[in-house]
Formats: structure tokens, sequence, C-alpha cells
């Protein structure tokens, strides 16, 4: 199908290469007292064609959600200790965290200071 | 006082490009010009920001809540107030065309533009329903090739003409000048011509095509006056 060029394409067929035109005419211009009602076509325009607010939507009603209490109790406790140590001494060490119902930590912890009495008392 | 919005919901379409010029060759007129950069990309303010000692002044902190109150003030304080907008359907651009005297569809010669162009086209109709008033439009070939018309641009064409939306008579054709204006900042009439291949062509073009602009600009301006 030939559809007609209306000759948009070439240089020679982009207008005279006239000056431009003087551009004093124009002038700035009071303002409009009639912005509400293009804001109002504007919006029943933008709905009916699909025109979308595109600006992220701010929830100011929205309650902030509440702060999560921490319940993890921090103990400082973050470097890992290992050692090799005879059967004897490994049921003993048991022995007193099952007697004292102690973790492994605080049944170490308390033989240290206990043996620190121990010798500041020498 | 005239404000020309530049939109077409398709991206790469020229409204900066044609925005810019139009901005260029005014100002070589010595007119009093501003520009509202819509976009998000920014090109015109970053262009700006090169182009200081020009004083055109930019507004690039626009928002739907804000854009026809800035188009307000920016027209009672300047002669011509451009507005570059974004690449997509919003809110914000209905508005800005909402208070324009004059909306320019950039249009490349494909069906993509063409049919994101007829969405601009079908919303301006609309507009003019809902408030009694006319809003002169234009659709603008861009980036033509300065050699040949394509099969494609000219089935945009005719469908336009086809369906009586008017169309600018020039061209923004592709050139490298258009380019580098974006790039170093300036003018296009300062453009080094030793640097710039084919400089007297694109001011040629430009010209014509801002001059085409004014012109249409004052037929709607002795329009409203008569009415």
């Amino acid at each position: 199908m030939n559809r007609p060029n209306l000759g948009f394409g070439g240089d020679e067929d982009n207008g005279d290469a006239t000056p431009l035109t003087p551009a004093v005419d124009f002038k700035p211009r009071p303002k409009r007292d009639d912005l509400e009602d293009a804001r109002t076509a504007s919006k029943l325009s933008a709905k009916e064609q699909g025109f979308q607010s595109r600006e992220p939507t701010i929830h100011a009603h929205k309650q902030p959600a509440p702060m999560v209490r921490d319940r993890r109790k921090r103990t400082g406790r973050a470097q890992s200790f290992t050692t090799r140590v005879s059967p004897d001494f490994y049921e003993r060490f048991y022995a007193i965290v099952d007697a004292q119902e102690l973790s492994v930590c605080e049944t170490f912890e308390r033989a240290i200071l206990a043996l620190e009495r121990e010798l500041a008392a020498k | 006082m005239p404000t020309i919005v530049f939109a077409n919901p398709k991206g790469g379409a020229g409204k900066t490009t044609a925005a810019l010029l139009l901005a260029s060759e005014l100002k070589s007129a010595k007119a009093d010009v501003c520009i509202i950069d819509a976009d998000p990309e920014k090109w015109i303010t970053q262009w700006g920001q090169r182009t200081q000692e020009l004083q055109i002044p930019i507004f690039p902190d626009v928002r739907e809540d804000t854009i026809i109150d800035v188009i307000d003030d920016c027209a009672s304080k300047h002669a011509f107030v451009i507005v570059d907008l974004e690449g997509t359907a919003s809110l914000l651009a209905s508005d800005a065309i909402a208070v324009a005297d004059l909306v320019i569809i950039p249009v490349q010669g494909s069906s993509m533009d063409a049919r994101a162009a007829a969405r601009i086209i079908k919303l301006v109709k609309n507009q003019e329903r809902k408030s009694g008033k006319s809003v002169p439009m234009r659709v603008l070939m861009s980036r033509t090739s300065a050699a040949v018309t394509s099969r494609a641009q000219r089935d945009v064409e005719s469908q336009l003409s086809e369906a009586n939306i008017p169309q600018m008579r020039t061209a923004i054709v592709e050139r490298a000048a258009y380019r580098e204006i974006t790039g170093l900042g300036g003018l296009l009439r300062d453009l080094d011509r030793k640097e710039v291949r084919n400089l007297d062509k694109a001011i040629e073009n430009a010209a014509a095509y801002a001059t085409e602009v004014t012109m249409i600009l004052k037929e709607a301006e002795q329009g409203r006056g008569q009415a």
C-alpha cells in the first residue's frame, strides 16, 4: 500500500532557514485564577485515560510497627574454648554440672574463680 | 507567557532534544526562557549545570502536587515556559498538559512511538471536553533521517493525517550537533563549527522548528484574543 509522503524527511523539506522569529511579543502573564478547574479536569481525564500516579505513596495514617523486645540474654561469652582432658576429670566436671544444674560455661567460670581465690590466699 | 509541554509516554521519543533545541533557539533570540525538568533522568538539569552562564532558570523539583503551581508561577515571571515530561503515562504529565498553551508530541517514525503518542492525543482531547478549553497540540516527527524517509515514518505521518491530528511542518533531523549540546552544555549556535559536523544544517533545522513553534503560539494567542 502506497502511503503519501508528506515530506518531512529530507533537509530541503525542513522549512526555511529563516532567522528565529523575534520572541519579544511574548511576555509573562498574570497568575491564572482557574487552576482548580485545570486540576479537576486533569484528574478526571487522567483516570479515564489510564494516566496514573507514579509517585511513591506515603502512608501517613499507618501506625509504626511496635518494637519487638529482644529477650535474648547477652552474656558476652563469645570466645570458644576447647581442650583435651582425661576421662576421670571429664566425668567429675560433668558430675558438678549436673548436680548444681549449671551450664558448662558457668561451671568453668566458677572453677576459675575458686582457683584465683586459692592462689590469692597463698 | 506561553507554556510549551513536551509529552510522549514512551521514552526516547525525542522530548528532551526537542525541548532543549527550542530553549536554545529562543535564548539565542534573547528571549526570557525557563525550563521545568520533570523528567526523572534530569538531562536538562545536567545540561543546565554546564550552562549556568546563560542564565536559563531550570526547575528540577516538581511533583504531582506542585507542578501546576510551579508552571503558573513560572509563566507569571518568564516569557516562555518549557516543560520536559517523563516518558510515562503519569498524573504529573496530565497536570502539566492541563495548563499548557501548546502540547508538542515528539514521535519517531515507529509504530511504538505513534501508539504512545495516541495516548497523549486522547488525553488532550479528553481534557478539552472536561474543561471546555482548547489545548493546541502538534505532533513533531523527531530523529528523522537527513537522507531518506522511512516507510514506517511515512505510515505514521499518513495515519496522523487521516486522523486529522495536526503535525508540525518541520521535523527534527537526527544530527550530531543535537547530541553534542547535551554533553557539552551551551547553546546550539555556540558550538564549534570545526568540531561539530553539519552544524549549519542543524542550526537551520532548529531555527525552522523554533520559528514554527512561535508562529503556532502566536496563532493560538490571537485565537484566544478573538474568542
